[in-house]
């Protein structure tokens, strides 16, 4: 368990928000994920931050990484938390102790060295011919890339490719 | 004419083109005017915001002062691209410090967000803004007799406190948008259901189970298509029903974008668009046609 | 003036406190034909004799009683002073016991703040404070709003005392919601039984016996008014005068027998709203058949133009096509308030769809009721809407109750409601599947947890979690849910839903809580005068509240409420005359600049600006309903409110006797006004805990721990409420001599006047800025508040105090 002050005021922060939780399990019943993937349960994540549990389990295994962010949950919650909201700050968490699933650290790569998320293959320029459609103009990559070392994602990205290797 | 900064987004260009030529062709039909801006990827509300929101929010607001820029508001094709640049511009309008923590970032590549835009999704546009009767009076070819299941999906609609664009629990838009153009949108079970999109970073397999469930669900009601107004649920559902066939029994359930439908009706010819489709929508043209 | 000093030294044991020194201090201060004695014991047979004596032979016009608490004194001399003929307020109490002697073990200290004490009382003592007791003849009526269970309860209990009862209710018939509820939990009784309880009788023979037929509406001394509603109140208790209107039934209810031929021949056809609009009714109908008292009644606004097909029938010449509306002013002593609840709107819960198309299969439990009741549309079989059994029902529990977005407070019967309905369905068709949904399961009643192991033994299944969505496909409906225990995801295709909805006031408690100036809380249920005891009552003393007017609650609860209500009302009226011998606010018109201040200001709404010949407007305050706590005297500019005895020159020269010694006294002085309720109180508790904690022998590991130092030089003097000390009050006090200045009162929301002690914690609040703007160090003064239980509270203040303004040094004039 880190002992990162900064995470811990994180940890406080997220407490403040989900204390009225009382385990009715309204997320979890309209959670499109938990009904094919019985190990993703948002009540079961609200109930380690009651519980005051923050051990590494939370972020070790990748199924924070589930949640599709339809936020759903946050809706339907009677006591009006803003679960998925929550559960994306939980996400941030686990990125900056160095753990992110391979999918999701290669599209944040594409888009710091492409800007886009597709890759842009020949095959696809070439329909966008017969579809007759215009050239695009492109996105400075300067800035994108100095956005990603200014906010510490390329940092994040490095950290955790190397934690994998 | 109302003018509007196009943020088509990465999906569309880049893996569904067809899309793009729908939009491009149907909108100026109704007075809408589109500007291509060098605008990068939105970025990805779910990957992105996952792996770290300051750097999702900062992406977005570099987006946002592209339009600021040539002072126009911005309509996206895609929903996802919508509830990132509207809750970016919300909270970045409302939140001194967040403002001053991302200008802090973009004053590094010579870059001030203000917030004096506004963000809009298509479907707003043409519900709100051009309106049901606009829409219905152009249309030619009514898709008379034919059933289709709406998914007006998540990114659209929530968080509603901030996106404000239809009900979660009961959204109707889409579903006049449709019967505008002369079809039947119909009841279905898991219709507010997402497509599970946002799953597939991590794990396919459970991606592609949730978008089964509402294939199921648009089959059972006896649909004839499923029409979305979102490309990455467009893809979840039209490749991914290909992918779904290595889990589950085969489907073969059309697919559209909804500008699709829109110049389908207005007796367009997207012919080759349509042809790139990986599910064949020739059974529910020939409805239309024959 | 001639007063009296009387010391008493606890039996001799306040050894403490040098008596005779004090004797010599008060000959020295007093005027000439004062006198200071002292008795060893004055609350034995023989020191009240003595003290009879004295009195008799003296004749003071006031008395200084210097000895234990005042709050003690107070009734032991109470029939001493009735034989004397003479008021509680001719007596100013100096408590010398649980204030110094039995916290000041220094003989010095102890003395000089005895010294403080008694002049203090002595200079309060000075001012003529005859306080005339105000009576009120009060009427021996009572009107009671609601015939639900409550009450019907009420109306029996005081009519059977004697009273004249006037019962208004809204619908055509009585029983509330009870009425068409079927069976009440756990006993599986009728619910129509309760509003029929005979009156003649039933304590005769006893046995209980049926009374599903009674004539409960035939009590001489009970009026019923169906169809009626209160529209004004005037007056305050023992005189409320009741506008109520009565609509029309077109129907003389003492010669209809319920024959029905006016239904027969009725032509109009609407949808019955008792049964869900499942069953259609005429525009003659019967309301309630179940209920004892009703009688057809005909809605004539449904009735197509001119048709008199009924009157013409009706064999008893029952009907009256041309009744009117009436109007009444009725007297009354007290009103109570039995108004009810209803259900929470299902459609406020948009995930469960209820009412859209395709949901038809949705209802509410008190839908459901309907449903499973032999008397009710389907004759009690649980019927989808197209008309087929259904074979299988999911209950969900906790619709819009324990919810920040919807209603945050527990519906208390909701659970059992569930399973009430759940069991009836079950017994009566086993091979119904039941679930029932919930978060948690309350059974708190007595045989309420034997009454859920009956529906897990009848094969009711119970899923813990909260169904997120019901979904339909036009012939089922979908119920998503977790299941928490099995940490699995369920879809329950079901053919009916039913929604515990979570329950909310009647419609109208807003309006009738502004008439009667009565609070309603954040539920937006009346607010009750104290939970722990005084559950009907309000803080009007002639307004009652009873059953779930209150809050959700059963039926025994609701019973109990509406008899507690009823008793308290009889003793209040049976009093025939209430004398309010308590000091209560006069204002002089004459200084009164008419800024209508105080009665913003005024939590029980008793003064009032009327209609007077110059100049115009006048402000009176009304006799009858001011309690006499002062915050309208602290918030008047111009000081034109005076309460006898707690007048502001009273307690300023109270407090010049408390700062006695502020010139030559090197430590610092600390006044402390405590409000009588809770404040006093706790600092007597003070005192009390640390006489007994001498004699109590604590083990070693406790000593250091329970050892205390309380600060002496606490002058401590008692205010009715802190919403009467003003900031001049304050600043005059500060400029006499104290130091440092604490505001004791009772806690924010518990205070006995309602809104006094917040409104003194804003008025230090401004006082500490302005003091800190003259260069006074606002740590001088605090507010702080405090009850019995929590006198530890006062102790750390008073301590903190007392180490801050040894840092500062004494207050510079």
């Amino acid at each position: 368990m880190t002992e990162s002050t900064e995470l811990l005021e994180k940890f406080e922060e997220l407490l403040e928000v989900t204390k009225l939780c009382y385990q009715c399990g309204t997320c979890a019943g309209g959670c499109p994920v938990f009904r094919q993937y019985p190990n993703f349960n948002p009540r079961r994540v609200m109930e380690k931050l009651l519980m005051k549990d923050f051990s590494e389990q939370i972020f070790d295994d990748q199924q924070i990484w589930y949640c599709s962010m339809c936020y759903t949950c946050s809706v339907r919650c009677p006591q009006g938390i803003d679960v998925g909201h929550v559960i994306t700050e939980i996400k941030n968490l686990a990125v900056q102790m160095k753990n992110a699933p391979p999918g999701i650290v290669a599209e944040l790569e594409t888009i710091m060295e492409t800007g886009v998320t597709a890759a842009i293959s020949k095959g696809i320029m070439k329909r966008r011919e017969q579809l007759e459609l215009p050239e695009l103009p492109p996105p400075n990559l300067d800035e994108i890339q100095k956005i990603f070392e200014v906010t510490g994602a390329e940092k994040y990205i490095k950290q955790i490719k190397e934690e994998t290797s | 004419m109302s003018k509007f900064a196009f943020f088509i987004g990465c999906t569309i260009p880049y893996r569904i083109p067809f899309v793009e030529t729908s939009i491009r062709k149907t909108f100026p039909e109704f007075g809408i005017e589109l500007m291509d801006l060098p605008f990068a990827c939105c970025p990805d509300p779910g990957g992105v915001q996952g792996f770290d929101s300051i750097t999702w929010y900062t992406l977005a607001a570099r987006n946002l002062c592209l339009a600021e820029e040539v002072n126009l508001n911005i309509i996206t094709a895609c929903s996802g691209c919508f509830e990132t640049l509207k809750v970016s511009n919300t909270k970045l309008k409302n939140d001194t410090r967040l403002k001053d923590k991302v200008n802090e970032h973009l004053a590094e590549v010579d870059r001030e967000f203000k917030g004096t835009i506004e963000v809009k999704h298509f479907a707003e546009v043409l519900y709100d803004d051009v309106g049901i009767d606009k829409i219905a009076a152009k249309v030619q070819k009514p898709l008379t007799g034919v059933r289709l299941a709406t998914h007006t999906g998540c990114h659209f609609l929530k968080p509603p406190e901030i996106l404000q664009t239809d009900n979660p629990e009961s959204p109707q838009k889409l579903d006049e948008m449709v019967e505008a153009l002369g079809a039947q949108a119909v009841p279905y079970l898991n219709k507010l259901m997402c497509c599970g999109a946002g799953t597939r970073g991590v794990d396919q397999d459970t991606a592609i189970a949730m978008a089964h469930e509402k294939i199921m669900g648009a089959e059972r009601a006896k649909a004839d298509a499923l029409v979305t107004i979102c490309p990455t649920c467009f893809v979840q559902y039209d490749v991914g029903q290909r992918l779904m066939a290595k889990q589950f029994d085969k489907t073969k359930l059309p697919v559209f974008v909804y500008p699709e439908l829109l110049g389908i009706s207005m007796g367009m010819d997207f012919t080759t668009g349509l042809k790139m489709h990986t599910i064949k929508v020739t059974p529910i043209l020939e409805k239309i046609t024959g | 003036m001639k007063i009296g000093t009387f010391l008493c030294n606890c039996g001799g044991s306040l050894k403490n406190i040098d008596w005779e020194e004090l004797q010599n201090f008060m000959k020295e201060k007093t005027g000439e034909g004062d006198f200071c004695v002292y008795h060893e014991n004055l609350c034995s047979p023989e020191g009240k004799a003595w003290f009879l004596e004295t009195v008799n032979k003296e004749k003071p016009d006031s008395i200084v009683f210097g000895g234990c608490t005042p709050k003690t004194a107070g009734y032991l001399f109470e029939d001493t002073l009735k034989e004397l003929n003479m008021s509680p307020f001719q007596v100013v109490g100096a408590n010398l016991r649980e204030h110094i002697g039995w916290i000041t073990p220094d003989k010095e200290l102890a003395t000089r703040d005895a010294k403080a004490s008694l002049l203090g009382a002595y200079n309060k003592a000075t001012f003529d404070s005859t306080v005339e007791p105000h009576e009120i003849k009060m009427s021996q009526e009572a009107v009671i709003i609601g015939a639900g269970p409550a009450g019907i309860q009420a109306a029996q209990d005081l009519a059977e005392k004697g009273h004249t009862v006037h019962l208004i209710e809204r619908n055509p018939y009585i029983g509330g919601n009870a009425a068409k509820l079927g069976t009440f939990f756990p006993s599986d009784d009728c619910a129509t039984c309760m509003p029929s309880v005979g009156i003649k009788g039933i304590h005769q023979q006893g046995i209980r016996r049926c009374h599903y037929r009674s004539a409960f509406d035939l009590h001489p001394k009970i009026n019923l008014y169906i169809k009626s509603e209160v529209t004004n109140v005037i007056g305050a208790v023992g005189n409320y005068s009741i506008t109520v209107v009565t609509k029309p039934t077109y129907v003389k209810m003492d010669r209809c027998v319920n024959c029905g031929l006016c239904a027969d021949v009725c032509p109009t056809d609407k949808p019955d709203e008792i049964n869900l609009g499942l069953v259609s009714r005429k525009a003659a109908y019967l309301p309630v058949p179940t209920s004892s008292t009703t009688k057809y009644i005909i809605n004539r606004d449904e009735c197509p133009e001119g048709c008199t097909e009924c009157s013409k029938i009706c064999p008893v010449d029952a009907i009256d096509l041309d009744m009117k509306e009436v109007t009444r002013e009725i007297k009354a002593g007290g009103v109570i308030l039995a108004t009810g609840f209803e259900e929470y709107d299902p459609k406020i819960v948009e995930e469960y769809h209820y009412g859209a198309p395709g949901y038809e299969n949705v209802v509410t439990q008190s839908e459901l009721a309907r449903l499973i009741d032999v008397y009710g549309p389907t004759l009690g079989k649980p019927l989808r809407k197209e008309g087929s059994l259904a074979k299988s029902i999911v209950i969900i529990n906790c619709v819009g109750s324990r919810s920040q977005k919807y209603n945050i407070w527990c519906s208390n019967i909701c659970c059992m409601i569930g399973i009430k309905h759940a069991i009836k369905i079950k017994e009566s068709f086993p091979e119904i599947d039941v679930t029932c949904c919930y978060i948690d399961i309350r059974a708190v009643g007595a045989n309420y947890e034997e009454f859920y192991n009956k529906a897990r033994d009848l094969g009711i299944k119970f899923i813990r979690g909260r169904p997120a969505e019901i979904e339909s496909d036009g012939e089922y409906l979908y119920v998503y849910t977790e299941d928490a225990q099995a940490d699995e995801m369920r879809t329950l295709k079901t053919d009916l839903v039913a929604l515990s909805m979570s329950m909310v006031p009647s419609p109208g408690a807003k309006e009738l809580a502004e008439k009667l100036k009565i609070d309603i809380d954040e539920t937006g249920y009346f607010k009750s005068l104290y939970s722990k005891f005084k559950t009907t009552e309000t803080k009007q003393a002639g307004v009652f509240v009873a059953g779930t007017a209150i809050s959700p609650a059963d039926i025994p609860t609701t019973k109990l409420r509406g008899g507690f209500a009823a008793s308290h009302l009889d003793m209040l009226l049976s009093q025939g005359t209430l004398e309010k011998r308590f000091p209560i606010a006069e204002i002089d018109n004459d200084k009164c600049t008419l800024c209508e201040i105080c009665i913003s200001v005024c939590p029980f709404g008793a003064i009032e600006a009327v209609e007077a010949a110059n100049p115009g407007l006048k402000v009176q305050i009304s006799p009858t309903v001011c309690v006499g706590c002062g915050q309208c005297a602290s918030s008047c500019p111009v000081s034109a409110i005076t309460i006898d005895y707690y007048t502001e020159d009273q307690i300023l020269k109270q407090v010049e006797g408390l700062l006695y010694d502020a010139k030559d006294n090197p430590e610092p002085l600390i006044v402390t006004f405590a409000c009588w309720e809770c404040a006093y109180s706790a600092i007597d508790g003070l005192g009390m805990s640390a006489n007994y904690r001498k004699t109590t022998h604590y083990t070693e590991q406790f000593k250091e721990q329970v050892t205390e130092d309380f600060p002496h030089n606490l002058r401590i003097l008692p205010v009715q409420c802190t919403g009467n000390v003003s900031a001049r009050l304050i600043q005059k006090t500060f400029a006499m001599g104290a130091d440092g200045i604490i505001i004791l009162g009772c806690f924010e929301d518990k205070c006995h006047y309602e809104t006094g002690s917040k409104a003194s914690s804003i008025r230090v609040k401004i006082l500490k800025a302005m003091l800190e703007y003259a260069g006074i160090d606002p740590d001088r003064l605090e507010k702080e508040t405090a009850y019995f239980m929590t006198s530890d509270r006062f102790a750390r203040t008073a301590r903190q105090m007392y180490n801050k303004l040894k840092e500062l040094g004494k207050l510079e004039r």
